[in-house]
């Protein structure tokens, strides 16, 4: 195996040869060729299937050159914002099944910018909902008693009444 | 944990609650980031979240109340929920409601950014007791403070339309290091000084800035949407062997020029120029339009001739539809050769992302290069 070359292997028993500079993107692979040195062993990634890498594998291809974010840009209120530059948009166009399987996939290989992607895709996603609407979007179950319906809707009055 | 374990078919489901935050905390974006009627959209966003599950109104109900805008309505469920408030927003008609305005430290004990709108002359010295205060934005607000008050944690100090002349309230020589240990960003942006102010008096008495307060500066902005301003805010006495440490940020062109900026040798190191060419229809005269070129050239002159003192980032905003396109045209093609014989890049920015520009620092090359 080139010294350019990493081995990374799915769970799903699948292995992918990348360039080093693209797998960089992820800190956690970082990490381990750091403390791994030059191997020709594979590294696993139990937690990412064959589909889910290849995916995220194109989106560390395009960034490979991004500069590293700095710790102050990360905390910076001023610059955090729901925008996604055309790339990335066109990128993320999938189905909820990948999109959700993609930002699981970001945070474990700790690649903070893709995470950011797939999250502000998700709150685009949304914004200016009904609580009926998202619940659809997301097939998520209304599991409130009708007492406690009524108490939020109280306790949200405020915002109502602006 | 699921975000909804009746559910488990649901692909949001798998997302462990640290996601489902960090998801929702994205539609929380911050106040200064958002128009009013994206403020609108985003508080309706987060009471829809909340309502929409168990979890998902355990993970909303903190970020409903941590930027808070009292603009109207009762504030009952605010107050009691203030201590989960970070930034708080009191527009005019809540200021002159707000009863007193100085129960807001105990009110909202950890608010970190406090913005005051409203034409109204406020004592302001109890904005010392919120110990956790980092931001304070005054708008329209003339603020009186005395000698006393020191905001040992203020980080950010804003004066947006605010009249700022000799008998300012605000008092001379208190914006200094004494009054604000910790200030790294200091905003004067579409301030006028008094009718009556000399214009042409040597003395630098608009804003009354100490030398060690600039020094200690991460960031200083300007906006020349009245010249005047610009022409009494540089600071003589500066010591530019301190470094350039004051990013100066200054809108050129955002109004007829009228008056010929002493940037040459007086003011310090511009790092961001940002030309604008507003509905303007002045500028449809050459004689205009030609004047305007040489207030961004003595920019750029007096910028270079500093010590120690890269190239700023020249930024061009995108001009209004209304703007004349041949005029915006001609202004940005003559910038653009201006800065193409000193070596520096034209960036064309959009307003939302020009007021999201991260600021430069390190080197001169970081500098030259402009802001990504």
């Amino acid at each position: 195996m080139s010294a350019n070359k990493v081995k990374l292997s799915t769970s799903d028993q699948e292995e992918f040869d990348v360039d080093r500079d693209v797998a960089n993107r992820s800190v956690l692979i970082k990490n381990m060729l750091e403390d791994l040195g030059d191997s020709d062993q594979a590294i696993p990634l139990p937690n990412v299937s064959a589909n889910v890498l290849k995916k995220v594998l194109e989106w560390c291809e395009h960034h490979k050159k991004d500069p590293e974010p700095i710790a102050e840009d990360l905390d910076d209120n001023r610059r955090k914002t729901t925008e996604i530059s055309d790339w990335d948009a066109k990128f993320i166009q999938v189905d909820q099944e990948m999109l959700f399987e993609i930002i699981l996939a970001a945070n474990y290989l700790d690649i903070k910018p893709l995470l950011d992607v797939g999250c502000k895709t998700v709150a685009n996603m949304i914004k200016g909902k009904q609580p009926e609407e998202i619940r659809k979007l997301f097939n998520i179950v209304n599991d409130f008693t009708p007492e406690e319906e009524a108490q939020i809707k109280k306790e949200n009055e405020w915002a109502e009444d602006r | 944990m699921s975000a909804d374990e009746a559910a488990p078919a649901s692909p949001i489901s798998r997302l462990p609650v640290e996601l489902l935050d960090a998801i929702l905390a994205k539609v929380d974006e911050p106040f200064g980031l958002l128009s009013p009627a994206e403020r609108d959209v985003r508080l309706a966003t987060l009471v829809a979240a909340s309502r929409v599950s168990r979890l998902w109104h355990a993970v909303v109900h903190p970020l409903l109340y941590r930027q808070v805008e009292l603009d109207g309505g009762g504030t009952g469920q605010r107050r009691d929920h203030g201590a989960l408030v970070k930034t708080l927003w009191v527009s005019s008609v809540r200021l002159h409601a707000f009863s007193p305005l100085y129960e807001l430290y105990e009110l909202y004990p950890h608010a970190e950014e406090v913005k005051l709108d409203g034409r109204v002359t406020e004592y302001l010295n109890f904005l010392v007791l919120c110990s956790n205060l980092r931001t304070l934005l005054l708008e329209h607000v003339q603020p009186i403070l005395n000698a006393s008050s020191s905001f040992s944690h203020l980080t950010t100090l804003s004066f947006r339309r605010v009249r700022l002349d000799l008998y300012h309230p605000l008092g001379r020589n208190l914006l200094d290091t004494t009054h604000f240990p910790a200030l790294r960003h200091l905003a004067l942006l579409t301030c006028t000084p008094h009718e009556e102010h000399p214009l042409n008096s040597p003395s630098p008495h608009i804003p009354y800035l100490s030398p060690d307060l600039l020094a200690q500066l991460d960031e200083l902005l300007l906006d020349a949407v009245d010249h005047e301003l610009i022409t009494t805010a540089h600071v003589p006495s500066f010591d530019r062997s301190t470094g350039p440490r004051v990013a100066w940020r200054v809108d050129v062109g955002s109004s007829s020029p009228s008056t010929t900026l002493p940037f040459r040798h007086d003011v310090l190191p511009v790092e961001h120029l940002v030309v604008t060419v507003r509905h303007d229809e002045k500028l449809d005269k050459t004689k205009h339009r030609r004047r305007l070129l040489r207030d961004v050239a003595e920019v750029l002159e007096g910028t270079a001739s500093a010590r120690a003192v890269a190239m700023p980032a020249v930024l061009w905003r995108s001009a209004p539809a209304s703007a004349s396109s041949s005029r915006t045209a001609w202004i940005k093609d003559h910038i653009s050769q201006l800065c193409e014989r000193r070596g520096i890049v034209l960036e064309t920015y959009e307003r939302a992302r020009l007021e999201r520009a991260p600021r430069v620092g390190g080197d001169g090359e970081a500098r030259r290069s402009g802001v990504e």
